[in-house]
């Protein structure tokens, strides 16, 4: 028996997948650890649906291998993995009442019918259903029928949850409402998930981890934390949460701490870079709109670049605003009450800025066509 | 559009009395008392029902008919869910072909394939044995089962298939407990439409049938032909009921499972999977 504690539950080992001449798959590895929460995030087409199903055997890799606690999964048949999987569509079985749905897996085992009534019966509690074991599917809400789906996959107790975009269908009210619970279901049977999302925010919401994945190929992987503040390339920039790319040209640099002069001559920002940069290189600059100081808070900063107030938009507790510089448009968004005290109108000159630290430099640059020369000044 | 032309009431009326008249004048002329087939059959009488039920010969060939429609309508259903799980879910070089040709019977001239059918039947010595006639019979249902099976196994979500596979079913497993209840209504109707269609079949079995063994459809053509036994029209009456009760249980069938929500169309979440 291999150490439980040391081998990762879940290990995924230089995975592609081929079909034809498209790699839908490219070398994929990650290893997810007993108990922990990971969630694949990227958007449709990118490959996280066929990872998925390669974990669970029914689609075999092209290369690389498969390992599930420490056990290699080459040639193991979907039905002898010991995984649950929660569909898109739930699969729910229409013939079956919600009591025989989950007994399902149960019954496959063979286990006898007091031990099966038992195991139901507490999955079901788990999942907040008791009492609903004699009902139709076709009876259930959608929220239900989403309980249910999971109440049948984690009644065996598999070593692996997979979970393909389970929320999906839901309305946003009820999928955070999921979100919540499935986390707190998960925390509570210390059960590996991985669940693949195109949805950035159920991603933050829940995973302890994220592997961001675009065109086959993992982009990043780390926790929520390190991947919204540090991502490693610009598509995960843009595709975790709202962001600003500025491109320019690395104009100074001191250790990781850069100045970058913006093309189209808007002038000169500060972002702070994983690694010096090479000065005069192309590079990018990713900067949170709530990390935008506009204003007298951008006034008393070392530099700022001047804009004009485009689009003022009163979103509750936030503000969001558009600040265009010539052809470049920066999206700002702050608090309601300092939105109030900067006078933001639409039109207004308006200066902004940002701390070097809240900026993040990124190799490669956007299209250029997103900045023209324009005769925006640097203010002193 | 509603066309206002006042001559389709009319038509359309006629068409209702038409079509379903020789129908109702076989039934009637079949409680007739008398010799010969007679309208309007006063009085009434079972009288060719009773003769009917003592005729060995017409007893022989009803249960000929009952049990080759059976094992024949069983044979095609099985063959035909085969070639459906097959093509419902691969595509190959020749899949679309061998969809056509399942399809083929259907339009296939009768009377030559009967003569096909009599060569090679002859020459492997099963000329008119409830073999060849199980095999004429199976071939010519095929169609009218596998267009009922492939819509229900096509509609079948493969994803049932693959959540029971991660619960640890096996392939048998899956196919006995989630596949097979889910499109029974497709088993159902396939079966019953190749049994009407093998019951009621004359054209290529009248060329196989011979002395030892009759169907009912060719005994009544015989009949009819060399003598103008009443006996015909409570025959006649008998294959009306008998399909009639099938077409009926197809639509129950039918029904019943589009009540219950069988077939995934109730489900509120969107059935397709984004191949991601």
């Amino acid at each position: 028996m291999p150490d439980t504690a040391s081998v990762p539950m879940l290990e995924v080992d230089h995975v592609s997948k081929r079909y034809g001449s498209v790699r839908a798959v490219d070398d994929v590895s990650f290893s997810v650890a007993a108990g922990e929460f990971l969630t694949l995030l990227g958007p449709s087409g990118c490959g996280k649906t066929t990872v998925l199903r390669m974990i669970a055997g029914f689609v075999e890799p092209s290369a690389g291998s498969v390992r599930i606690a420490g056990r290699a999964m080459g040639g193991v048949r979907p039905y002898d993995r010991q995984i649950g999987i929660v569909f898109q569509n739930l699969a729910l079985f229409p013939h079956m009442t919600v009591g025989q749905n989950v007994a399902f897996g149960l019954e496959v085992r063979r286990r006898g019918r007091d031990e099966t009534a038992r195991g139901v019966a507490d999955a079901l509690a788990l999942v907040g259903l008791d009492g609903f074991a004699s009902r139709r599917i076709h009876e259930l809400s959608g929220g239900q029928r989403q309980r249910v789906a999971l109440a049948r996959a984690l009644v065996v107790h598999p070593s692996v949850l997979l979970l393909d975009e389970p929320l999906g269908a839901l309305d946003l009210r009820l999928r955070r409402q999921m979100q919540a619970e499935l986390k707190q279901i998960q925390r509570r049977l210390g059960t590996t998930f991985v669940l693949v999302t195109h949805d950035q925010e159920e991603a933050l919401t829940m995973s302890d981890r994220i592997a961001v994945l675009n065109h086959g190929r993992i982009e990043q992987i780390g926790t929520g934390a390190e991947i919204y503040a540090r991502p490693t390339s610009l598509f995960v920039a843009r595709f975790i949460g709202d962001t600003n790319i500025l491109s320019g040209r690395v104009a100074a640099c001191d250790r990781t701490r850069v100045r970058i002069e913006i093309g189209g001559g808007l002038g000169a920002v500060e972002a702070i870079a994983a690694s010096p940069p090479v000065p005069g290189s192309m590079v990018s600059v990713s900067v949170r709109p709530e990390d935008v100081l506009l204003g007298q808070a951008a006034e008393q900063r070392p530099w700022c670049l001047r804009g004009r107030v485009g689009e003022v938009v009163y979103a509750g507790a936030q503000m969001r605003c558009t600040v265009l510089l010539d052809g470049a448009e920066l999206q700002a968004s702050l608090p309601a009450r300092l939105a109030a005290a900067a006078n933001l109108a639409p039109d207004v000159s308006i200066s902004l800025s940002w701390h070097a630290e809240d900026a993040w430099l990124l190799p490669g640059t956007v299209p250029s066509d997103a900045h023209h020369v324009g005769e925006q000044k640097q203010c002193e | 559009m509603r066309l206002r032309l006042p001559l389709w009431q009319p038509v359309v009326a006629a068409v209702f009395v038409f079509l379903p008249a020789p129908i109702v004048i076989v039934i009637a002329a079949s409680f007739s008392h008398t010799g010969y087939l007679d309208l309007p059959p006063w009085p009434l009488s079972l009288r060719w029902y009773i003769a009917l039920l003592s005729d060995t010969e017409w007893l022989g060939a009803i249960g000929t008919s009952l049990a080759l429609a059976f094992v024949a309508a069983s044979a095609s259903v099985l063959t035909a869910l085969c070639a459906a799980q097959v093509l419902a879910r691969r595509r190959f070089t020749g899949s679309h072909f061998i969809g056509l040709l399942l399809m083929l019977p259907l339009v296939f001239p009768h009377a030559a394939l009967a003569v096909v059918m009599v060569g090679l039947l002859m020459s492997f010595g099963a000329g008119g044995t409830f073999a060849g006639l199980l095999l004429v019979h199976a071939i010519l249902t095929l169609p009218y089962a596998y267009r009922p099976l492939i819509g229900s196994v096509m509609s079948l979500d493969t994803d049932m298939e693959e959540a029971a596979m991660s619960l640890g079913a096996r392939p048998f497993y899956v196919l006995r407990r989630v596949s097979l209840p889910l499109i029974r209504p497709g088993l159902i109707t396939g079966f019953l439409f190749a049994f009407i269609v093998s019951f009621d079949e004359v054209t290529v079995t009248m060329f196989l049938t011979g002395p030892d063994i009759t169907t009912l459809p060719v005994k009544i053509f015989h009949a009819i032909q060399e003598t103008s036994d009443p006996v015909v029209g409570a025959v006649s009456s008998l294959i009306v009921l008998v399909t009639i009760l099938a077409v009926m249980l197809v639509q129950r069938v039918v029904r019943l499972e589009q009540f219950a929500g069988h077939g995934g169309s109730d489900t509120a979440v969107p059935a397709r999977r984004s191949h991601a």
